[in-house]
């Protein structure tokens, strides 16, 4: 008797066991579903400014030395990033060898500028530990307050002639990239991209 | 009727003080190897938090890892398990104390920093309640167990116990995981 229930206890254990592993694949599964359904380019959220329209003209001090102008006639014919982002942000942090490596790849049409808010000196122990002294970088509240940023890091890409070309939330590289390949093709986001090989 | 006193001789039975040992043991081991392969996402978490002065960040960037990584071979051994068992239950607690405080600042979208360098996890209620019962069974295994010869069955049961205890933590995490990946999904 004794025994039998030694080994209807190991029995249930090692059924157990077996159970939680598929409840396992099955949890993991779903995590994957999610994954799959995350937006997968740079999802526009800025509703005020849309792509097309001239971007909004501001000239303010760079935190790195001079001064930095938005909008307008881009000198020598480059476009321009918007890239918003803060020290207390993780996901920015992941983004500033990508933006350091952009800036080298892509300078022949393209200048990268850094935009924030809140405190100088907080701004300045960031670009001295990330090394970001090659970056326009500014502080700004109306500028954020221009393009409605409720998400970091957040990208606005203004091309050469000074209107918004395409934006949006940018949460790695191939989100960068689809902000690039959004300007070239005439298409204000990978939404409508998407809709467009729908359609094709 | 359970009789309270068979309940504290359950708990206190060197196969169930094991199991949660080596269970614990591992999920702590496994913390510190993440956090000492990730230094930079460790580090871009503990900043997250923004609790403890830029002064002591350096040193706790190795002091945590370290810590786990003792609690975890502590736990291993019967001579040093009671005080591992205790640094482990501190540490858990102190984990559920920051994202508490994190919690009622309404800081709820930082990242947890629960597995550095992977998927971002945001800090949940879920999270702190986790950490609480991992810290209550931390605390279980401090006191002092009452020894018995333990034969072979009992290992079998210490063995798959473990096992089931660090499958039933991974899917737990998972659901949790998924769970701020839903809410997410909702508020949009």
């Amino acid at each position: 008797m004794n025994e039998a229930l030694l080994i209807s206890s190991v029995v249930s254990w090692v059924l157990l066991l077996g159970l939680a592993v598929v409840v396992y694949a099955l949890a993991r599964q779903i995590g994957v579903l999610h994954e799959r359904i995350k937006p997968v380019g740079a999802l526009s959220l800025g509703k005020v400014i849309k792509p097309g329209e001239t971007a909004p003209s501001f000239t303010l001090p760079n935190l790195n030395g001079g001064a930095v102008t938005l909008g307008g006639t881009g000198a020598a014919n480059q476009a321009t990033l918007l890239f918003f982002l803060s020290p207390t942000c993780p996901v920015c942090k992941t983004l500033l060898p990508v933006l350091k490596s952009a800036q080298v790849a892509e300078r022949r049409w393209l200048r990268i500028v850094l935009a924030s808010d809140g405190d100088a000196v907080e701004h300045e122990a960031f670009i001295e530990r990330h090394g970001l002294r090659e970056f326009p970088y500014l502080l700004s509240a109306e500028v954020g307050m221009a393009y409605q940023i409720g998400k970091l890091p957040y990208g606005v890409l203004i091309d050469e002639h000074g209107r918004v070309a395409s934006h949006g939330l940018v949460n790695s590289r191939e989100h960068l990239d689809s902000l690039f390949e959004a300007k070239v093709l005439g298409l204000a986001s990978t939404h409508d991209r998407a809709g467009a090989q729908a359609r094709a | 009727m359970v009789n309270p006193n068979a309940v504290v001789v359950v708990l206190g039975d060197p196969v169930l003080v094991l199991a949660t040992s080596i269970g614990l043991a591992s999920l702590f081991f496994a913390a510190a190897l993440h956090k000492l392969q990730r230094r930079a996402a460790f580090r871009a978490a503990l900043e997250g938090y923004g609790l403890l002065p830029p002064a002591l960040l350096e040193p706790a960037l190795w002091l945590i890892p370290v810590a786990e990584a003792a609690a975890a071979l502590g736990l291993l051994m019967p001579q040093t398990r009671s005080l591992a068992a205790l640094l482990g239950a501190g540490l858990l607690l102190a984990y559920a104390g920051a994202m508490m405080l994190v919690v009622v600042q309404g800081r709820r979208t930082l990242d947890c920093g629960c597995s550095p360098g992977g998927a971002s996890q945001p800090v949940s209620a879920a999270l702190i309640v986790r950490n609480a019962i991992l810290a209550l069974l931390a605390l279980n295994a401090v006191r002092a167990t009452e020894s018995r010869e333990l034969l072979l069955y009992d290992w079998a049961l210490v063995v798959l116990m473990a096992l089931v205890g660090i499958v039933l933590y991974a899917i737990v995490n998972t659901v949790i995981a998924s769970q701020a990946a839903t809410r997410k999904i909702a508020n949009e």
